[in-house]
């Protein structure tokens, strides 16, 4: 069993040679970086680049493209909704009872495309930085990037016990089957499965308390840590350097643009 | 000086429900003992208090490890002492990658990386995992898992080693494991302690039995306890399988003044038995071998009351 998150960690390719920690810091600099963007060209740079680095670490753009298509969903009121409200009065276009409709420009269309194909790159550009290395190797890599260490332990528990608890809620939901339990859209359904989940809770409490009591009884005093180490060689270097060059060029080209203009 | 001493240990829980009633004992260093009770008995309960997870404020210094109390307040320096591996691997697994779970105990101690990297390497080739440093725990096989979270115990070194149902849910290959590697670490000198229900592996793991209901109801040699049928019987326990088949020979005949418990005791037996009749066993059947055996068989008969 190979949990979804952890299903391309096994490819090969420069992206996945990366050191983690350096690999997780420069891609979460191009992502702040590419957030500062209010520039449509730049922005669509950005992506081609983010489009570059998915298609070196081979994580099939199937993929890719299956799971930013709900993030699309979700960015779809900005592309209907960016153009009527901002940016300067706008023409008349309709009105419904009190509500008139403004239609602000082209510029304000290109606010939104650049709102969205900036919200879609940063997505884009987890899966190169996540999907690339083992999920236990990036929290390790979190560990050794200092993020505080509470923070760690509840990414590496949370990581851990997802699979107990969808293990456990699979063998619930067999059970219930079992008694012949169909699952439907009606009240019932909903009911029974909400009674699952609410004893799945109890029952992960107290599973919470077991390992604790585990986790005394070897001698824990509210530290984790781990043996894992991590080497850098020239080339997690060079990567860095190419990512976080990125980054800052994109910076520089506003700043220039920004000089220009005045 | 006993490794294990409890002295009038009670314990309730919070809702009141009694868990232990004046539990007293004392195991000596290098002694193997089994814990019998039924189901509710407060086996678990017991387990945790030797090592202060479980503590009351009335049975404070109840319970002392190694000539000193536990103290509640220093259960991380508790493993070196005594190692607690729990009835639920899945409790004790819950690392990342296995060599991280295996490392989490001698870490905690204090110790160096070289050192560390040796018991974590030593004791899963004393459960026969070798080389599963970098397998993922949930990816584990019930057995291999259980082997694993000894595993992780036994990478502290810890001197008294107890353990919670070691056999229970396993196959019989994993099950004839895990005893093996458990009377490899009796075979050290260490002390053991196991729950069990497992009344065929006790001979071959304890030379002592002690019988918890809340209380401890009977404590002695394992052969002594398996003789007390009644008792046993009374509050809902077995004997071993062996013991009862030659109870039963017994009626045939058979002459065996003390019952073997397990398989060793029975070839040894049976051997003896053949010498001083010439190479040969008889049996024989007489008018009072039928109630005999069905007497026999009663005492074992665990009452279960019928619901009409």
């Amino acid at each position: 069993m190979i949990s979804e998150i952890d299903i391309y960690a096994g490819l090969s390719s420069p992206i996945h040679r990366w050191d983690p920690r350096l690999k997780v810091i420069s891609i979460l600099a191009l992502i702040f970086s590419i957030m500062l963007l209010y520039d449509l060209k730049l922005v669509i740079i950005s992506m081609l680049f983010a489009i570059i680095l998915v298609y070196i670490s081979r994580i099939p753009f199937s993929f890719v493209v299956g799971r930013l298509k709900w993030v699309f969903l979700f960015l779809m009121p900005f592309l209907i909704i960016l153009p009527f409200t901002i940016i300067g009065e706008g023409v008349e276009i309709a009105r419904i009872g009190s509500i008139t409709l403004n239609f602000r420009g082209i510029e304000s269309v290109e606010f939104a495309v650049m709102i969205v194909i900036k919200a879609l790159t940063a997505v884009m550009l987890i899966f190169p930085m996540i999907g690339t290395s083992r999920m236990d190797i990036t929290i390790k890599a979190l560990e050794d990037l200092h993020l505080p260490n509470k923070l760690v332990q509840m990414l590496a528990f949370t990581y851990r016990y997802i699979f107990v608890l969808s293990n456990e809620f699979m063998l619930m939901e067999r059970s219930l089957t079992s008694r012949g339990f169909k699952r439907g859209s009606n009240l019932y359904t909903i009911t029974t499965l909400s009674k699952a989940i609410a004893t799945l809770f109890v029952m992960s409490y107290e599973q919470a308390e077991r390992v604790f009591y585990a986790m005394r009884s070897k001698g824990y005093a509210g530290k984790v840590t781990t043996m894992h180490e991590f080497s850098l060689r020239p080339q997690d270097w060079l990567n860095a350097v190419v990512v976080c060059g990125f980054a800052i060029f994109v910076q520089v080209a506003v700043w220039y643009g920004t000089l220009e203009g005045a | 000086m006993p490794a294990i001493k409890i002295q009038d240990l009670d314990y309730t829980y919070n809702d009141g429900t009694v868990a232990l009633e004046h539990v007293s004992f004392e195991i000596e260093k290098g002694e193997s003992v089994a814990l019998i009770g039924p189901n509710g008995a407060g086996k678990s309960t017991l387990l945790l208090h030797l090592n202060g997870i479980l503590h009351s404020s009335e049975s404070r210094e109840s319970v002392r490890i190694l000539d000193e109390s536990v103290d509640p307040k220093k259960i991380h320096e508790m493993p070196k002492k005594i190692g607690i591996v729990f009835q639920n691997a899945d409790d004790m697994l819950f690392m990342p990658l296995l060599g991280d779970d295996v490392a989490f105990g001698p870490i905690n101690l204090g110790l160096d990386k070289e050192e560390v990297q040796r018991r974590v390497k030593d004791a899963l080739e004393m459960v026969g995992l070798a080389g599963y440093e970098h397998r993922v725990p949930h990816h584990l096989s019930g057995g291999e898992k259980r082997r694993a979270a000894l595993a992780t115990v036994l990478s502290m070194e810890p001197e008294i080693l107890a353990m919670d149902e070691p056999t229970a849910n396993l196959d019989p290959k994993s099950r004839r494991e895990l005893i093996e590697i458990l009377r490899r670490f009796k075979e050290k000198g260490k002390t053991l302690v196991i729950i069990t229900h497992d009344v065929n592996a006790i001979p071959e793991l304890a030379e002592r039995v002690i019988v918890l209901d809340k209380t401890v109801i009977a404590d002695g040699p394992t052969r002594d306890i398996f003789s007390d049928t009644e008792m046993l019987v009374k509050i809902g326990l077995d004997v071993p399988v062996i013991t009862q088949l030659f109870e039963i020979l017994r009626c045939f005949d058979y002459p065996c003044d003390v019952l073997p418990l397990s398989i060793e005791g029975a070839v040894t037996n049976l051997t003896e038995t053949m010498k001083g009749g010439d190479g040969h066993v008889h049996l024989h059947i007489h008018e009072h071998t039928h109630s005999g055996i069905s007497s026999a068989r009663s005492k074992y008969h665990i009452h279960v009351e019928k619901h009409e």
